[in-house]
């Protein structure tokens, strides 16, 4: 289609991103583009030789696209009746993707040109439930909001009709709660840092905003949303000790326990997908019921208790039996150090009638050690009990 | 499992295996590889289309008239895609395909052990405008 100069704009106005193709025959015909803040255009493909392609377009309200799409009115029709009054025809180069040139034209340089047939019929069947955002879309939305984005969506036969309290507070809040410990800032901050959007039901989908730096780099929160994906996606062993290694402790690994056997429980696939406005990238990942009966495994890895006793000469440092768990505290003359531990219950009553003389008394001491040999998830664990005591005679 | 890194989603759960007959355009009498690309191929340096489930798809008709009604088509906009139809198999192994019942347009999203010269053409005919 030939155009006049009188309506060429020095430089086209639109940022537009491809985003789907309602017709896509040899050539792509009928496109839905969104320019950067979101609006949909609808692009017709004018002209294509080996050069260059030539479209034509207008901007469509979403209410306008629905309408199209279901062939209640026709293409011909919205391009001649724009909702804004405005038809835009871009020239491509075919081997760049570059604009070569752009023009503003009024509606009757494209109803004379006759260049979108009247019958034109569009095929097109709406999914059933767009809930899992596309990634192009998340991106878009984390460029306009200016902040790392994680959406998270979870996909459940129960989640159908409305949405389970397990879908919120096993699995939703464990995740806000893994980001806040990795990120190190309690609840009373969480307002500065969270927001949520992009609210979805039929079953359960949100977008985190997350912007904690409050600079251009996001370092920290990229940082912690990659670790994230990192654990949400661990498989094996290393994976495991690969998270572990880049976070600063372990408490988060309690909401991610709540969180795998909740999936497990309710047969429930987590779709998750990140994206970063400054890398431009997207990440995304999906955890379901076998993966994580895989992590599971690992989770519940254990090795046998090693049981050791001992017996210690020493002093009394310290007894508090008012605890829900009455303590000690003694200091061995033999190694010169102090050992804390527990009493057991069967020697309480003996501790409360002695009397015992903190600090001056010499006494050997039956100490019960648990060793809890280090697995992939937690650390060693000693544990000790005080399980009998003599007055050492002078 | 697809012969492309496609973009998320794609191809669409629409898509099924399919054991049909097809037409598709050639540039010549001697089918080769080149006839058989996706969009995307044709122009690789250009990014607009690289997350269009489409472009990664290979282009065939169901009928030899809608596949010269689409070259037809094509001719208007600017371009003469080939001169020659075939008749070609698509099995079940080749990949998915997306059936556009308007127009007969297949979209076949090929799986990784099929490749782009192993399609067998037959009836290959110069194309006529009537």
């Amino acid at each position: 289609m030939k155009i006049n100069s009188k309506y060429r704009l020095s430089n086209f106005p639109l940022k537009l991103r491809v985003i789907h193709a309602f017709d896509f025959e040899i050539e792509p015909i009928l496109l839905l583009e969104k320019d950067i803040i979101g609006n949909d255009f609808l692009s017709y493909l004018t002209f294509s030789d080996y050069e260059k392609e030539q479209r034509v377009y207008i901007q469509v309200s979403q209410e306008r696209l629905n309408e199209v799409l279901a062939n209640e009115i026709s293409l011909n029709s919205a391009f001649e009746n724009p909702e804004n009054d405005f038809i835009y025809i871009a020239e491509f180069s075919h081997n760049t993707g570059k604009i070569l040139d752009s023009f503003l034209v009024p509606v009757s340089v494209v109803s004379d040109a006759q260049v979108i047939p009247k019958n034109y019929i569009i095929n097109y069947e709406k999914p059933n439930n767009v809930v899992v955002l596309r990634e192009n879309e998340l991106l878009d939305f984390s460029e306009r909001k200016q902040k790392i984005v994680f959406d998270f969506y979870l996909q459940s036969q129960n989640l159908i009709n409305n949405i389970k309290p397990y879908a919120l507070y096993k699995v939703f809040t464990p995740i806000v709660e893994i980001i806040k410990n990795m990120l190190e800032f309690d609840s009373r901050n969480a307002d500065r840092y969270l927001a949520f959007s992009n609210l979805r039901q039929a079953s359960f989908g949100i977008t985190i905003e997350l912007n904690y730096s409050h600079d251009l780099f996001f370092q920290k929160e990229t940082e912690v949303i990659e670790n994230l994906l990192l654990l949400l996606n661990a498989q094996n062993k290393e994976d495991f000790e690969t998270v572990l290694f880049k976070t600063k402790n372990d408490k988060y690994l309690k909401h991610y326990i709540t969180m795998i056997k909740a999936i497990i429980d309710n047969d429930a696939d987590l779709h998750t997908a990140y994206a970063n406005p400054v890398t431009k990238d997207i990440k995304t990942n999906t955890l379901n019921k076998e993966r994580a009966e895989i992590a599971k495994k690992i989770i519940d890895e254990t090795f046998d208790v090693i049981e050791d006793v001992e017996e210690i000469k020493g002093t009394f440092l310290e007894i508090d039996i008012d605890r829900k768990e009455p303590s000690f505290k003694i200091y061995s003359f033999e190694d010169e150090f102090t050992v804390k531990g527990k009493f057991e219950l069967s020697i309480l009553e003996k501790v409360k009638n002695d009397f015992v003389n903190i600090g001056k008394e010499t006494y050997v001491f039956q100490v019960k050690t648990l060793y809890f040999p280090e697995t992939t998830l937690k650390s060693e664990e000693i544990k000790r009990f005080l399980i009998d005591y003599k007055k050492e005679s002078e | 499992m697809w012969k492309e890194k496609l973009p998320i989603d794609c191809p669409p759960s629409s898509a099924k295996e399919l054991d049909t007959e097809a037409y598709r355009i050639l540039k010549s009498e001697e089918p080769n590889e080149s006839d058989f690309l996706p969009y995307v191929y044709l122009h690789p340096e250009n990014e607009r289309y690289k997350t269009l489930c489409e472009a990664y798809a290979i282009s065939s008709f169901d009928s030899e008239k809608n596949a010269i009604k689409a070259w037809k088509g094509a001719l208007k906009r600017g371009k003469n895609i080939g001169t020659h139809i075939a008749k070609v198999e698509i099995a079940l192994s080749d990949g998915r395909n997306d059936f556009n019942q308007n127009s007969g347009h297949y979209s076949t999203w090929l799986y990784e052990s099929k490749n782009y010269d192993t399609f067998e053409c037959s009836n290959i005919k110069i194309i006529s405008e009537n």
